[in-house]
């Protein structure tokens, strides 16, 4: 499993749907992050937008709790032997499965506006489709 | 700035709150006590790793136990602006530390006020509140040094 595979992938799936919440520039980081291949910092990145989101959202009140966990989980397991680790990267590509999958169900933005859902759709099956090989 | 002794005298607060026995991370690899963990590290010198902990076991904290309710959004939020800061800077950057004390004081703070087992236990309280003000001692010469 590439690591850069898996992160390119997830950067397309975040740009798409448009409903990570975030004050600042976070694309333009991110993409930095990928250009530099700087895998553990761009996993973090991710998943601290992904934090802020559940945290400051209503929408995910049903699945804050314990989607913070394993995200919370994610960043110490990083912190301890990095990203490009199988194990944690389907730890990863599963954490933002369960998140897109709930997004698509309960997030108006994607229910509403169909062309932006099945783009959504696709790219999540991108991304799901590394962990399936 | 005496990094240190600010993560020592935040390890010696939260084990008297209580808040590390709440975390239960996942642990893939190893399981094992999270402040057993921080004290290592601490000891090793490896602080922004201690810091990065101590910082999870708030945010599994505020997210998991129903007395922060109240605080958790904000909490969480600094928390996370925090972790992002740490990766972007040294740990030792004044603004990082700031907020980290920041962060820490507030928490222990309203776990203080808020948690059953020790509005109930005095000595306890006095305990807590000595080594907070320990902490904001430390604070307070390390904005003196750095000016």
């Amino acid at each position: 499993m590439d690591p850069i595979d898996v992160l390119e992938k997830a950067y397309n799936l975040f740009l798409v749907s448009d409903i990570i919440e975030n004050e600042s520039d976070i694309d333009k980081e991110l993409e930095g992050l990928l250009a530099d291949r700087d895998y553990d910092n761009m996993a973090k990145t991710m998943i601290y937008a992904l934090i802020y989101t559940l945290n400051n959202d209503p929408a995910y009140r049903n699945i804050r709790q314990i989607y913070i966990n394993e995200a919370i989980d994610l960043l110490y397991i990083i912190d301890r032997v990095g990203f490009d680790d199988e194990k944690i990267m389907k730890k990863f590509v599963n954490l933002l499965y369960q998140f897109y999958s709930y997004s698509l169900q309960y997030k108006i933005k994607l229910i509403a506006d169909k062309e932006k859902r099945e783009l959504v759709k696709a790219k999540l099956n991108e991304l799901v489709d590394i962990i399936r090989s | 700035m005496d990094i240190k002794a600010i993560l020592e005298k935040t390890y010696e607060i939260f084990l008297e709150l209580g808040v590390f026995d709440k975390i239960s991370l996942v642990y893939i690899f190893v399981v094992r006590g999270i402040d057993e963990e921080v004290k290592n590290l601490i000891e090793k010198g490896e602080y922004e790793k201690a810091m990065r902990k101590i910082i999870y076991t708030v945010m599994m904290n505020i997210n998991n136990e129903a007395m922060y309710e109240e605080i958790r959004i904000d909490t969480m939020n600094k928390c996370i602006d925090l972790l992002h800061g740490i990766d972007e800077s040294k740990i030792d950057a004044w603004d990082n530390l700031e907020e980290f004390i920041n962060i820490v004081y507030s928490f222990s703070l309203y776990t203080l006020e808020n948690k059953k087992d020790l509005k109930t236990n005095k000595e306890k309280q006095e305990l807590i509140n000595t080594k907070l003000r320990e902490l904001v001692n430390i604070y307070k010469s390390n904005i003196a040094w750095t000016q």
